[in-house]
């Protein structure tokens, strides 16, 4: 990161933000032709901080967060600029990129099933992961940097637990698991696809509280990829809410879930059965656009109650309308600009 | 009474010669018109007993009754003539439970010409009917299951299961595989639908809020047994067993959720006394040695609790604060 940056970092963190995506495209081939996932798309992961980036299925978060860390499918088409911990995440060597997966940014998945080898024990799969990110750690310190790294995420009698295979522990363990993975490497960054999708609700929060526990003790930035506001509102420090392949709304997540400035984060909030007493749920109507579907103007303007004649022919950016808080609706952008 | 179960028992054989109990007595029952909301995790049951109810398991132990008839050990001929034209089901995933080689108009006369009812080009028309009726247009008949989005599905899926005019729809965890905005329309549909139509569902899902939204009643399940049930409104915003307490603070800002440590527990080795004690926060010695009875609370009607010390585990505030009210809308001219 250069001195030329505009916008200045927080005050307290000096550095570059931990992961930064700008104008990020992704092309994936369908079965249709070519198609658009991703169609420009920027935010920044703050130091520190966890954000969440919400959005509905086909709204391009896991692909931003898969893009992040070049896990996309063989023959995806990329452009724009991803940068995590100052490093030029596209400009990699195929050698960097397996230490950067390694050490820097590490993924945790939505389905802890499909993500540990069956047919392995827990206890040696987190010390292929420990030495693969420090090749200098002998198996023995690998192996108690183990034990002390499952203490570390709640997995009681953790010296026994090393011995076990992913079948023999429930699923909230395993996701447990699957964190120790990560933190063994000592990441910067983590990287969470629908973390606790697959898991019950009580076990849901268990996760999310060890999240924001590691998060705060040790500072390690998470980036979570959510279909569901409520679930992270109590732990994420920003919101990225993600619309057919854009970002529509960023801000301060209890700012973005108290007074929404898109009026699909806002249709959103009113259609979750836990923010309505009345008896008729609100849902939005209609269905998001298909990714192989060009619109010209805002991709939510078909289905949105507040929509005007100009949201279809002009695409909205993503501008200021609050204090660190975009947003990429054009009434709300044009009612901002009338107040002033 | 539509639907009633007395001390229904289920269990499955598993490797070892053994068997794994998966209901164990569970008493409910479904008014005509009525909802009743089944609330629990994975491996509480609550999937088990739908599919109980609808016979598409043979219980292992209890009584199932439907229009006032028994059915627990009915066979097929007299399970079709009662329980499979009267009582139907919609399942979680509609891209898997519609058969993807008949069109739309196919797999909604197949429960028609099943049983053997109307002509052909009666069933076709009662086709078209029950497409508009649940949204859809009936041009989109002619169509297979994969043209249409998981929500068209989804309709679809309550579609068939309307065709012949049941009195109960068992919904299995129907909109877990829909997005937020699109599940809002799905509960709608399914709420216009009672209305118009006088149905009673028992209605299955993991999610308290959805559930509490749409049902009279709600029964909360863990482990294979109810351990409360009662009205809606009293289960959700003054609920008395720990387990609903825990469930409920769920809504909350994280610093008031009530997070229970450690695991559900494997129905292949129940822990003894009440099931929920190893995670409850109020357990005392008595929880590990007695399992509780479902038991009337005195002060409201129909609200029962199976637990030693019911209501000593309280969410602070009430309702005001259960429900977070929807955020403002961010357009002054809208408004």
């Amino acid at each position: 990161m250069t001195a030329t940056e505009i916008d200045s970092p927080p005050a307290g963190t000096a550095s570059a933000p931990a992961l930064r995506l700008e104008d990020v495209r992704v092309e994936l081939s369908g079965s249709s032709g070519r198609v658009q996932i991703l169609r420009g798309v920027s935010f920044e992961v703050p130091r520190g901080q966890i954000v969440a980036l919400a959005g509905e299925s086909g709204s391009g978060k896991s692909t931003a967060m898969l893009a992040a860390v070049r896990l996309l499918p063989w023959g995806a088409g990329v452009s724009g600029t991803i940068e995590c911990q100052g490093e030029d995440v596209r400009a990699l060597s195929s050698r960097q990129l397996r230490q950067f997966r390694a050490r820097t940014a590490r993924v945790i998945f939505q389905d802890p099933w499909s993500s540990l080898h069956p047919m392995r024990s827990v206890g040696s799969q987190l010390v292929e992961s420990a030495r693969s990110a420090d090749g200098s750690l002998s198996k023995a310190a690998a192996r108690e940097l183990a034990v002390e790294t499952l203490r570390r995420v709640g997995i009681p009698d953790p010296k026994a637990r090393m011995d076990v295979y992913p079948h023999q522990i429930s699923g909230g363990q395993l996701q447990r698991v699957m964190i120790a993975m990560a933190l063994v490497a000592r990441p910067a960054v983590l990287l969470c696809d629908e973390p606790t999708t697959a898991l019950d609700v009580t076990t849901q929060a268990q996760i999310l509280d060890l999240l924001r526990d590691l998060n705060r003790s040790e500072g390690i930035t998470v980036l979570i990829a959510t279909h569901d506001l409520d679930v992270i509102a109590g732990i994420a420090d920003r919101l990225v809410v993600m619309y057919a392949g854009r970002v529509v709304e960023d801000g301060p997540a209890q700012q973005v879930l108290a007074a929404p400035k898109h009026l699909y984060t806002w249709s959103l909030l009113q259609a979750a059965p836990a923010h309505q007493h009345e008896s008729r749920l609100r849902p939005i109507e209609g269905r998001p656009p298909r990714s192989d579907e060009n619109l010209p103007g805002c991709a939510f303007a078909p289905r949105c109650p507040g929509a005007r004649d100009e949201c279809t022919g002009e695409l909205p950016g993503l501008e200021l309308v609050a204090v660190g808080h975009r947003s990429a609706c054009l009434p709300v952008q044009q009612q901002k600009e009338a107040q002033q | 009474m539509i639907l009633q179960t007395e001390n229904l028992e289920q269990s499955f054989p598993v490797s070892g010669g053994r068997r794994v109990q998966v209901l164990n007595g569970v008493s409910i029952s479904v008014n005509a018109g009525e909802t009743l909301g089944v609330v629990g995790e994975s491996g509480s049951g609550k999937t088990t007993l739908g599919r109980a109810v609808m016979r598409l398991s043979e219980p292992t132990g209890g009584r199932v009754f439907f229009e006032g008839r028994d059915v627990t050990h009915a066979n097929s001929a007299h399970l079709r003539r009662i329980l499979r034209r009267r009582a139907a089901m919609v399942f979680q995933n509609p891209s898997t439970s519609l058969n993807p080689f008949l069109k739309l108009v196919d797999a909604l006369t197949e429960p028609l010409a099943v049983h053997r009812i109307g002509s052909r080009s009666e069933r076709r028309q009662q086709a078209y009917d029950m497409l508009e009726r649940v949204g859809l247009d009936r041009a989109q008949a002619e169509r297979y299951p994969q043209e249409l989005s998981g929500g068209q599905r989804q309709r679809v899926g309550v579609a068939r299961a309307l065709m012949l005019n049941p009195a109960l729809v068992v919904a299995d965890e129907p909109t877990a595989s829909l997005d937020v905005s699109v599940q809002a329309q799905v509960v709608n549909l399914f709420q216009d639908l009672q209305r118009d139509l006088g149905l009673a569902y028992l209605f299955i899902s993991h999610d308290l809020a959805l559930v509490s939204h749409l049902s009279h009643r709600i029964a909360v399940m863990y482990l294979g047994r109810v351990v409360e049930i009662g009205p809606a409104a009293e289960v959700f915003d003054r609920p008395k067993h720990p387990y609903t307490v825990v469930l409920s603070s769920m809504r909350r800002p994280a610093g008031e959720q009530l997070t229970p440590g450690g695991d559900p527990p494997s129905l292949l080795s129940p822990p003894t006394g009440c099931a929920f004690h190893p995670r409850c926060p109020i357990a005392r010695p008595v929880c590990s040695t007695t399992a509780p009875e479902l038991t009337a609370l005195a002060e409201t009607k129909g609200h029962e609790v199976a637990c030693h010390f019911p209501g000593d585990l309280e969410l602070s505030g009430g309702l005001e604060t259960a429900v977070a009210p929807p955020p403002p809308i961010p357009l002054e001219a809208v408004r």
